[in-house]
């Protein structure tokens, strides 16, 4: 049976230009969708996602109001009926959104800056920014993010606050130490401004999580400081179609970009395969000045605030360098590399991968090698049963002077052969004893002893855990770091 | 990308202005009259609404108003190219209600009461939110 439906002007684009289409129905439910069949444009202005019919829609049936569609759907349609369709006009304030009084006072040095304005501010309190990493970058991150407004924010930390984090993490205070990083963080963001919802994760982001825990934010920004992180991190954001605000900070230098794959390169553009483990120290290993993070953060919090308002020129596409001790900045351009293994014309890349073994940090018992040659390792435990056992074993310590001078095993013989001299000074080392390498963590040694090993070197280990594990496992009076 | 513009006579622009200020309801509204090639708009005069809405957070016009006003616009060889309403307190932007709501083709003008601030929006084809037009004010040329 065929009856008339009528679309108002507004909706007539939708159905190729037609004003009356005849359609095929018994019932005012059946009629509606042959005619979404037939034009499946007007579907989406006619129905919402779960098949219901859009607020602003009225039905008239040959003028009668098909009011209640869950009753009138079932409403015959007899030959020669017309349906017409009339848009009511509807719509509200920003309930959510709508500026408490307190919320106007507070963002006022924002609301008077054209650039912010009510606009930016009702962008801010929509957005939803997620900080990976609530350390020494995290911490002005999340203080200038929920200061400025920023809707919710997700802290990602499985932390907890250690006193060594007090020289530049400013979110906590002495009164903090042992409790889990989240939990002040939330605390002490809620005092800055209860506006804002902290959303907190007590987790290590991973490859199995990334996706789910990221894909409910708008923006990512990274407070983490390494690498098998900071790959994470900017493939999930490219696969998600994220920006990701990049910091980065070492002794005095730092750096921050805006990864951003829609408009510019990715940090895999820029940096296609992490450095060999141990090459570049981490800020416990290198340390940092604790300024740093700070200078560092903001501007991670300030491009955060650009990207949200969207005014101004983010750092997408450019690199900026500084240099604390010398007070200089340098700004690299950036491109996006159409061979990048992530966001290139032809990805390799297309799903989260296992970041520790593609940075090389491999699993516990022997370390490998990115070219798969195992290093032989020796916890704490077994060197010092080796050692009371009265076994002559020959102790490199490859760090840096001055951390020697926080902790050592002289009282073994350790001898001392920086990291950058070790080659170049291996004659000094006896190759027929047995040889036992050890730094602060585990790390930079383990690549000593792959370089030896490929010089010839047999009876080499390295110290598992470095000399921090040596203080956990076997002597608590030595000093960590 | 070029953005459509509408033009908004100082002298409409002011009446919307005043409603917005004046409105028994909270939020007021009304339908804008006026000429249109699809793109970028005209608009010539306005004629205020009751607000039909239960909630005084929201505006309601409802389809046989909308009908009626339609009738009065084809009478006086206009047509409604869009509407108004304001947002008493937060800013000239469509709010998620207004998007949920919204009726593609049609203009849409805002105005925060706090301020007098107009901007004009337009649905996107896809629903997934509204394009902004540059409103100008130049005076009618008659």
């Amino acid at each position: 049976m065929s009856a008339r439906i009528q679309l108002p002007p507004v909706l007539r684009e939708y159905a190729a230009g037609a004003a009356e289409i005849d359609v095929e129905a018994t019932d005012v439910g059946g009629a509606l969708a042959e005619l979404s069949v037939r034009h499946p444009a007007l579907r989406r202005h006619l129905f919402t996602d779960g098949g219901e019919l859009r607020g602003y829609v009225k039905v008239f049936l040959n003028d009668c109001d098909v009011r209640d569609l869950d009753v009138g759907a079932v409403t015959p349609v007899l030959p020669g009926d017309v349906l017409l369709i009339v848009p009511s006009i509807a719509g509200g304030d920003h309930p959510a959104d709508a500026f408490s009084p307190e919320e106007v006072q507070r963002y006022a040095r924002h609301i008077v800056l054209g650039e912010v304005g009510w606009d930016g501010q009702a962008r801010l309190r929509s957005a939803r920014v997620a900080i990976v990493g609530a350390g020494g970058l995290g911490s002005p991150v999340g203080l200038y993010l929920a200061a400025a407004g920023v809707g919710t924010l997700g802290i990602i930390e499985f932390d907890r606050v250690d006193v060594s984090n007090l020289q530049r993490q400013v979110l906590y205070g002495t009164a903090d130490i042992g409790r889990p990083k989240v939990e002040a963080a939330a605390e002490r963001l809620r005092d800055v401004n209860p506006h804002v919802d902290i959303v907190t994760h007590p987790l290590r982001l991973t490859s199995a999580n990334a996706l789910d825990i990221l894909a409910d934010y708008d923006i990512v920004v990274d407070g983490t400081d390494n690498f098998p992180t900071r790959y994470l991190v900017n493939d999930a954001c490219v696969l998600l179609g994220r920006p990701y605000v990049y910091g980065s900070i070492l002794r005095f230098e730092g750096q921050v970009s805006v990864f951003d794959a829609s408009s510019g390169p990715c940090y895999r553009c820029l940096f296609r395969e992490p450095p060999p483990p141990g090459l570049v120290p981490s800020c416990a290993e290198g340390g940092v000045l604790g300024v740093l993070p700070g200078i560092i953060g903001s501007l991670q919090a300030l491009e955060t605030v650009k990207l949200i308002i969207g005014r101004g020129d983010t750092l997408t596409g450019r690199l900026a360098l500084f240099d604390a001790l010398t007070f200089r900045w340098r700004e690299l351009k950036l491109r996006r590399n159409a061979d990048c293994p992530v966001c290139g014309d032809a990805p390799t890349v297309t799903g989260l991968i296992d970041y520790d073994e593609f940075c090389g940090l491999g699993e516990p018992d022997m370390e490998t090698s990115p070219q798969g040659q195992a290093v032989p390792q020796m916890t704490p435990e077994e060197l010092k049963q080796r050692l009371d056992g009265g076994d002559a074993l020959l102790i490199v310590d490859v760090r840096e002077p001055f951390e020697w001078g926080i902790a050592n095993l002289s009282e073994f013989g350790a001898r001392q052969i920086p990291l950058d001299e070790v080659l170049d000074r291996r004659d000094e080392i006896d190759r027929d004893a047995d040889i036992v390498v050890y730094c602060r963590s585990g790390s930079r040694s383990a690549g000593v002893v792959r370089q030896l090993r490929s010089h010839g070197f047999q009876k080499i280990w390295n110290l598992k855990g470095g000399i921090n594990a040596w203080s956990r496992d076997v002597d608590p009076t030595m000093p960590t770091y | 990308m070029a953005r459509y513009s509408v033009n908004v006579p100082p002298r409409v622009l002011a009446g919307l202005r005043r409603h917005a200020a004046q409105a028994a309801t909270p939020e007021c509204c009304g339908a804008l009259f006026g000429t249109t090639d699809g793109d970028d708009f005209d608009v010539r005069a306005l004629v205020g609404l009751p607000n039909e809405a239960a909630d005084p957070a929201r505006y309601r016009i409802d389809a046989r108003t909308v009908q009626r006003v339609e009738g009065r616009a084809a009478g006086a060889g206009v047509s409604v190219v869009g509407f108004y309403h304001s947002h008493p307190v937060g800013p000239a932007v469509p709010s998620t209600t207004d998007l949920e709501l919204a009726c593609p083709g049609y203009l849409y003008l805002i105005v925060e009461a706090a301020t007098g601030a107009v901007r004009a929006w337009r649905l996107a084809a896809d629903r997934s939110g509204f394009a902004e037009l540059v409103v100008t004010s130049r005076a009618d040329a008659a």
